[in-house]
C-alpha cells in the first residue's frame, strides 16, 4: 500500500477546486449544506466522532472496494448519497453492515462522503472470466432477451455500462459477486427501486443469466473520470 | 397464375392493432385464422433496443418504421379543380407498416370520444338549430352510442394498461381528472404518469384562469402492470424517443407488448409477413367475398379463400382495398352519391410557443409520448357555441413529447433563417422554450374525399388512392378562436414571449401535423350515407368487416386510437356472438 | 483525384473517416490525483477552433469542386464563433457526402414513378431527381456560374458568400433542372441533419451541437429526473456509437466494439 501523505497533499489541492463545483449545484440537488469532499475524505480515513467507522476499511481510500464491498469510485455523488440514505432509513435497502454505519452518519456526513468518492476515478484490471458467460452477459447487456422480456441493460446503464449520471449508476468494472448479489436482492424483493424498474427487469432472469451479466460488466475496462464529476458546458469529456 | 390455397375461416388484411385483437379472439374460439401483413415481423428485443433505436435521423427523419413509399404512396390535392400528384415522400402523416402497425410507433395518447361525438349531427341540431351547420359540412351520427361502447373502451384501456386519473366515474366527478370526460365505469388501470416541468408551468397558468387541468391519459405506463391477458409491461422511463420509435422498455402499449405473444402461441393462427394484398375477390353476385389475392415477398401470387374477411389495414388502406375490390359504391363528390371514400377527415391543430428566460431549464428531452397536462374546457361540445360561428373544439395542453434537435430547435420571430444569428438563437432558446398543443376537431365536408387515382400506380400495377382534402372554413374559424385561447394561457405561463398562429388554408401535406386520417368507410344507420353498418360490417358484402378509423363519420378533437380500440372490441362482440352463429347482414339494409 | 498523390496530399487526404479528435487531458487519470485546479480552469475555457474539416474528410461522393463549394457554403450556413464551432468543424460536409453516397442519396423511400408535373406548394417535391442527382445537377450549374467570377467562391468575403446563398434561398434560377430554392432547401435540411444527428453518421463531430444546446444524446433514461423540475443536466452527451472508452465510431460500417 502506497504511503498516503504525499497523495493527501495533492488531494487537498484538488479538493479545493472541486468544492467550487459542489457549490455550483442547483437547488434541486442540495439542501443548505454544500457537500465538502475534503471533509468526506476525513470521514473515509478516520470515521466520525459519533462512531461511524472509516469507510476505507472496507471500500479503500480510492473507493476500490474488496469484492465483499463494492467499488465506489466514479459513482455519481447523487447515487451514493441516495444509497446511504436508503441504508440509513432502512426502507429501500437493508444491510447488516451498512445499516448501522449509515445510521451513525449525519446528513451532512453523507453528503460529504458521497462527494468525496464521486471524485475518484480509475479503471481496475479486469478479473478472469468464463468466455461463454461473458458472451451471454454481453447479449443481455446490449440486446436483451425477448423470451424473458428483459430489455438491454445498457438502455439505462449507459454506453458499455458507464452509467447515466446523476441518477443511474455505472456497472462497468463493478465486482461480479456484488452485481450478482444486488440482482438477486431485486429478484427476491429485498431491494426496491423507483417504479420497480430493476425488479421488472430481473424478474425472469435465472441464476445463470445473473452470473453472466455480472461477469460481463466486471470485465469492462472503464474510462477514467468520464462521467463522475460535473463538467462545465462546452468541455469535451473524453 | 395465382396459386389457390386451402380455405381458412378468417383472414385479416393487416396485422396491426385491430387485426391482432380480432385474430387473437377468433382463433381462441377454434377458428383457423390467417393474418396477411405487407411488412415484416419485429419485436421489442432485438428490434427496438437502444442505443440504436435512439437514432433521430433514422427513425424520426427518414421514418424507418413507416410504409416504404418507393413502392406505394398516396396522391394528394387540396380540391377537385387540381390534379392530384403523388406524395413522393410522405411527410404529413406516418402510415405504419410491419407487424404491430402504427401502434408500434405511436405516442400512446389514449382518449375516449365524448357522448355528443357519436350523435354529432343530432346533438348540434338540437342544441343550436339546423341552420347552425355550414351547408358544405356532411357531419353524421355514428349509429352507435357512447354508452354502448363504454364496456369496450374499458376493455381496451385495461388491455393497454393506460395511465390516467379518472374524471367521471358513473356520473360522479372525480378530483384531479377531467370533469368533462364521458362517464367511465371504473378508474384507469394505472395511475397518471409523473408531471414534467412544462406540465407544471401549464397547470399553474390554467389554474389561475379557472380551467380544469388534468394529466393526459397515457399508454406509456406509469408503473409495472399485468394486463388481463397475463402480459406485463414496465414503467416508462421518459426517454424522449416515443413517436416514430419502438419502445425498448416494454413500457409503451403496442400489439407486441399487450397481446401478440398470446396470439402467436395459438396453433389456429398463422401469420404471413411480406405479403401485399391486392384485393378481396367477390363472387358473381358481388355480395359475397370468397378470397383474398396477395403477392408474397418473392413475387409469387396467391389466392387465399376464407369465409370471413376482416379489412384491418389502417384507415387509408382500408378504404383503398374496398375501392380496389368493388365493395360498396364509390363516392362521387359532384352528385353526393355513393359511400366509399366519403367524409375523409383529419385533425386541425396549432402550437403556440412560449419562450423563457435562460434560468428556466425546460429539459424537453425528458418526455414520454403521452405525458403532460391538459385542459378539456374547450373540447368538442364542452362549451357553448351559440354566440360563435363554428362547431367543434380543441383540447389544449402541455404535451411536448421530445427535444430531439433535428426536429426541435425553436427560434423567436425575426431570427434569420440561417447563419450566426440563427445559431445564437438556437443555442439560447433550445432548452428554454415550450410548445403548447391545440388539437382540434376535423369536420367532414362534402368536398373532402378519397378515391382511386386515374394516373399513378403502385409497384404491383394497381391505382394509388387519391386524397382530396382541405380544411373546411368552419375548422379554420374554430382554430382561430381556440388558438387565441391557447395564447392567453401562454401569456399566463410566465415566459418572456408567446408566439403563435392558427391553422390556415390550404392544408399543406408537406408539413407534419397528425397521423389521424379518418373516414372514407364510415359507419352509420343508413346504407345510402355509410359504407359499413353500426357493427363495422359492409352493407354490401356481409362477410366483410372494415375495422379502423375509416369508420369515423368525422373526427373529434381527441386522438382516435382509444375509440378504434373500443370499436374493435364492439365489432368483435357482434362477430363472435351474433355473426358466427348466423352469418349474414346484422342490420337490415 | 486518382492521379499520383504527393506526400503532402496523401497526408491531407488521409482522412478521419474514423476517430473523432480526442482531448487526452481527461483520460488515464492516475490513481493518486483528482483534477488539479489548473486543469479545471483550462477545461472550462472556450474551446479553440479546430482546423477546418477539409483536411480530415475523405470524400466518396463529392468531387473536389463540389466539396469546395459545400464546405464554403455550410461554413456560412452555420458559422463558427468564439464559443462553438460551426457546420464545418462539426463535419457537416462529411455527413452530406456520406448520405449522398448511401441509400438515401440513391432514392430510398422516394416514389419515383412518372409522370412528373409541377404541383402546388402543398403537394411537395415532384422532381424526378434522387438526392444524389439533385445535388450533382445543381452543384454543376452553380460551379459553372461561379467559375465565371474572378475569385473562387471559397475565397470571396463572407458577406459576398452570404449574398450568393441568399440568392439561392429565394431564387428561381434553373440549376440543371433544379430550381435554386429547391436546391437550397435540400442543402439547408442536410446541414441541419449533419449538425444535429448522431455522430455515427459522420457529422456532429465531438457532439458539438448537442453540447451547445444541452441535448444529452442517445442514452436516455430520465425516470428519476423528469419531476426534478428545472434541474441542470450537465453530463456529457452520449452517442449511440460510442464504446466503453468514450470513443465515437463515426463510420457506420465499423460497429462499435463492445468489450
Amino acid at each position: 500500500m502506497k504511503p498516503l501523505a504525499p497523495a493527501l497533499v495533492a488531494l487537498a489541492a484538488s479538493l479545493t477546486a472541486l468544492m467550487l463545483y459542489a457549490a455550483q449545484e442547483t437547488a434541486a440537488q442540495t439542501a443548505a449544506h454544500a457537500p465538502d469532499p475534503r471533509h468526506g475524505l476525513a470521514i473515509v480515513q478516520n470515521g466520525t466522532e459519533a462512531g461511524a467507522p472509516p469507510c476505507q476499511t472496507c471500500h479503500g481510500v480510492q473507493g476500490d472496494g474488496t469484492g465483499a464491498s463494492p467499488r465506489l469510485f466514479g459513482q455519481s455523488r447523487e447515487y451514493l448519497t441516495k444509497q446511504l440514505h436508503a441504508f440509513k432509513t432502512g426502507t429501500a435497502r437493508q444491510s447488516d453492515v451498512m445499516t448501522p454505519v449509515a445510521g451513525l452518519l449525519s446528513d451532512d456526513d453523507i453528503a460529504d462522503v458521497a462527494a468525496y468518492y464521486a471524485t475518484r476515478g480509475e479503471a481496475l484490471p479486469p478479473p478472469r472470466a468464463n468466455a461463454a458467460m461473458i458472451a451471454r452477459g454481453r447479449t443481455l447487456a446490449t440486446i436483451g432477451d425477448q423470451a424473458k422480456t428483459a430489455p438491454a441493460c445498457n438502455n439505462c446503464h449507459g454506453p458499455s455500462g458507464e452509467g447515466q449520471p446523476p441518477a443511474i449508476p455505472a456497472l462497468a468494472g463493478q465486482f461480479a459477486p456484488y452485481i450478482a448479489a444486488q440482482l438477486r436482492l431485486w429478484r427476491d424483493g429485498k431491494r426496491t427501486s423507483a417504479a420497480a424498474q430493476m425488479e421488472m427487469v430481473v424478474k425472469h432472469l435465472d441464476d445463470s443469466d445473473i452470473g453472466a451479466v455480472a461477469a460481463y460488466y466486471a470485465q469492462i475496462r472503464r474510462a477514467a473520470a468520464s462521467n463522475a464529476a460535473p463538467t462545465p458546458a462546452g468541455t469535451q469529456k473524453r | 397464375m395465382a396459386e389457390k390455397l386451402r380455405p381458412v375461416d378468417v383472414v385479416t388484411i393487416g396485422v396491426g392493432m385491430t387485426g391482432i385483437i380480432l385474430a387473437k379472439e377468433l382463433a381462441a374460439t377454434g377458428l383457423k385464422v390467417v393474418g396477411l401483413e405487407r411488412g415484416a415481423m419485429r419485436d421489442t428485443v432485438p428490434d427496438f433496443q437502444s442505443p440504436g433505436e435512439h437514432d433521430e435521423l433514422r427513425f424520426a427523419v427518414r421514418k424507418a418504421l413507416m410504409m416504404d413509399t418507393t413502392r406505394e404512396t398516396f396522391t394528394f390535392r387540396n380540391n377537385g379543380s387540381q390534379t392530384a400528384l403523388p406524395l413522393r415522400r410522405i411527410q404529413g402523416f406516418l402510415p405504419g407498416t410491419g407487424v404491430g402497425g402504427a401502434m408500434v410507433h405511436w405516442n400512446g395518447q389514449t382518449f375516449r370520444y365524448q357522448v355528443a361525438d357519436f350523435i354529432y349531427r343530432t346533438h348540434i341540431q338540437e342544441r343550436y338549430g339546423r341552420n347552425f351547420i355550414d351547408p358544405d359540412l356532411s357531419i353524421q351520427d355514428w349509429g352507435v352510442t357512447y354508452q354502448e361502447l363504454e364496456p369496450h373502451f374499458d376493455r381496451f384501456e385495461y388491455l393497454c394498461g393506460t395511465s390516467g386519473t379518472a374524471g367521471n366515474i358513473d356520473g360522479k366527478i372525480q378530483p384531479g381528472g377531467n370533469p368533462f370526460e364521458a362517464p367511465r365505469s371504473r378508474p384507469y388501470p394505472t395511475p397518471a404518469q409523473k408531471e414534467p416541468y412544462f406540465g407544471a408551468l401549464f397547470r399553474k397558468a390554467v389554474d389561475g384562469l379557472g380551467y380544469h387541468a388534468y394529466p393526459q391519459p397515457s399508454s406509456n405506463l406509469s408503473q409495472p402492470y399485468t394486463n388481463p391477458e397475463g402480459l406485463t409491461m414496465n414503467a416508462c422511463v421518459f426517454c424522449g424517443f416515443c413517436e416514430r420509435f419502438g419502445c425498448e422498455h416494454y413500457a409503451k402499449s403496442s400489439p407486441q407488448t399487450m397481446l401478440l405473444p398470446i396470439l402467436l402461441k395459438n396453433p389456429n393462427y398463422e401469420m404471413r409477413t411480406n405479403c401485399q394484398v391486392l384485393k378481396v375477390n367477390l363472387d358473381s353476385t358481388g355480395k359475397k367475398a370468397v378470397s383474398v389475392s396477395y403477392v408474397d415477398g418473392a413475387g409469387n401470387e396467391f389466392e387465399q379463400p376464407a369465409e370471413l374477411i376482416l379489412i384491418t389495414a389502417y384507415s387509408l388502406n382500408n378504404v383503398r382495398l374496398m375501392l380496389l375490390s368493388g365493395i360498396g359504391k364509390p363516392y362521387d363528390p359532384r352528385t353526393g352519391e355513393g359511400v366509399v371514400g366519403r367524409n375523409y377527415a383529419y385533425q386541425t391543430s396549432s402550437g403556440p410557443l412560449v419562450f423563457y428566460d435562460e434560468s428556466v431549464n425546460v429539459n424537453p428531452f425528458m418526455a414520454s409520448g403521452a405525458n403532460g397536462t391538459m385542459i378539456d374546457d374547450f373540447g368538442g361540445e364542452n362549451f357553448d357555441h351559440g354566440a360563435l360561428k363554428f362547431i367543434g373544439g380543441a383540447y389544449i395542453g402541455a404535451l411536448q413529447t421530445h427535444g430531439r434537435p433535428i426536429e426541435w430547435h425553436p427560434t423567436p420571430p425575426g431570427t434569420p433563417t440561417w447563419g450566426r444569428g440563427w445559431k445564437d438563437a438556437v443555442a439560447r432558446h433550445y432548452n428554454h422554450t415550450v410548445a403548447l398543443n391545440v388539437h382540434g376537431t376535423s369536420t367532414a365536408s362534402r368536398a373532402n374525399h378519397l378515391d382511386l387515382d386515374p394516373t399513378y400506380k403502385d409497384a404491383w400495377g394497381l391505382p394509388l388512392m387519391r386524397i382530396t382534402f382541405d380544411f373546411p372554413d368552419n375548422d379554420i374559424r374554430m382554430s382561430a378562436y381556440l388558438t387565441e385561447k391557447a395564447m392567453e394561457i401562454g401569456r399566463a405561463m410566465g415566459g418572456t414571449a408567446v408566439v403563435g398562429s392558427p391553422r390556415t388554408k390550404p392544408y399543406n401535406a408537406t408539413v407534419y401535423q397528425s397521423t389521424h386520417n379518418t373516414g372514407g368507410a364510415i359507419m352509420g344507420s343508413d346504407p345510402r350515407t355509410s359504407a359499413v353498418n353500426r357493427y363495422l360490417q359492409s352493407w354490401d358484402v356481409p362477410n366483410v368487416f372494415v375495422v379502423g378509423a375509416s369508420a369515423y363519420p368525422q373526427n373529434s378533437c381527441y386522438n382516435p386510437t382509444g375509440t378504434v380500440g373500443a370499436l374493435t372490441y364492439w365489432a368483435l362482440d357482434a362477430i363472435k356472438n351474433r355473426y358466427l352463429k348466423s352469418p349474414g347482414a346484422l342490420v337490415p339494409a | 483525384m486518382t492521379d499520383k498523390l504527393s506526400r503532402r496530399t496523401l497526408f491531407k487526404n488521409a482522412g478521419v473517416v474514423g476517430a473523432a479528435a480526442l482531448t487526452p487531458t481527461l483520460l488515464a487519470r492516475s490513481h493518486a490525483e483528482a483534477m488539479p485546479a489548473a486543469e479545471i480552469a483550462q477545461a472550462s475555457a472556450p474551446r479553440a477552433r479546430t482546423a477546418p474539416a477539409a483536411a480530415r474528410t475523405a470524400y466518396i461522393f463529392f468531387n473536389a469542386q463540389e466539396a469546395a463549394f459545400i464546405e464554403a457554403a455550410v461554413a456560412r450556413l452555420i458559422p463558427a464563433d468564439e464559443r462553438w464551432g460551426g457546420a464545418l468543424e462539426a463535419g457537416v460536409p462529411n455527413y452530406i457526402d456520406k448520405q449522398l453516397a448511401s441509400a438515401w442519396g440513391g432514392g430510398e423511400r422516394l416514389y419515383r414513378s412518372g409522370p412528373w408535373q409541377a404541383g402546388t406548394a402543398t403537394q411537395g417535391y415532384q422532381l424526378p431527381f434522387t438526392p444524389a442527382e439533385l445535388f450533382r445537377a445543381a452543384l454543376a450549374a452553380i460551379n459553372k456560374d461561379l467559375a465565371a467570377k474572378r475569385t473562387p467562391f471559397a475565397r470571396t468575403s463572407a458577406e459576398d458568400q452570404d449574398v450568393y446563398l441568399k440568392s439561392l434561398e429565394t431564387g428561381t434560377t434553373d440549376l440543371g433542372g433544379v430550381p435554386a430554392s429547391v436546391f437550397f432547401a435540400h442543402l439547408w435540411q442536410a446541414t441541419i441533419e449533419g449538425f444535429f444527428s448522431d455522430p455515427v453518421y459522420g457529422g456532429n463531430r465531438d457532439m458539438i451541437s448537442w453540447r451547445m444546446v444541452g441535448f444529452p444524446g442517445a442514452y436516455a433514461s430520465y425516470y428519476d429526473l423528469v419531476d426534478r423540475h428545472g434541474i441542470a443536466v450537465t453530463r456529457a452527451p452520449t452517442s449511440l456509437s460510442q464504446d466503453a472508452a468514450g470513443h465515437v465510431h463515426v463510420n457506420p460500417n465499423i460497429p462499435p466494439k463492445v468489450p
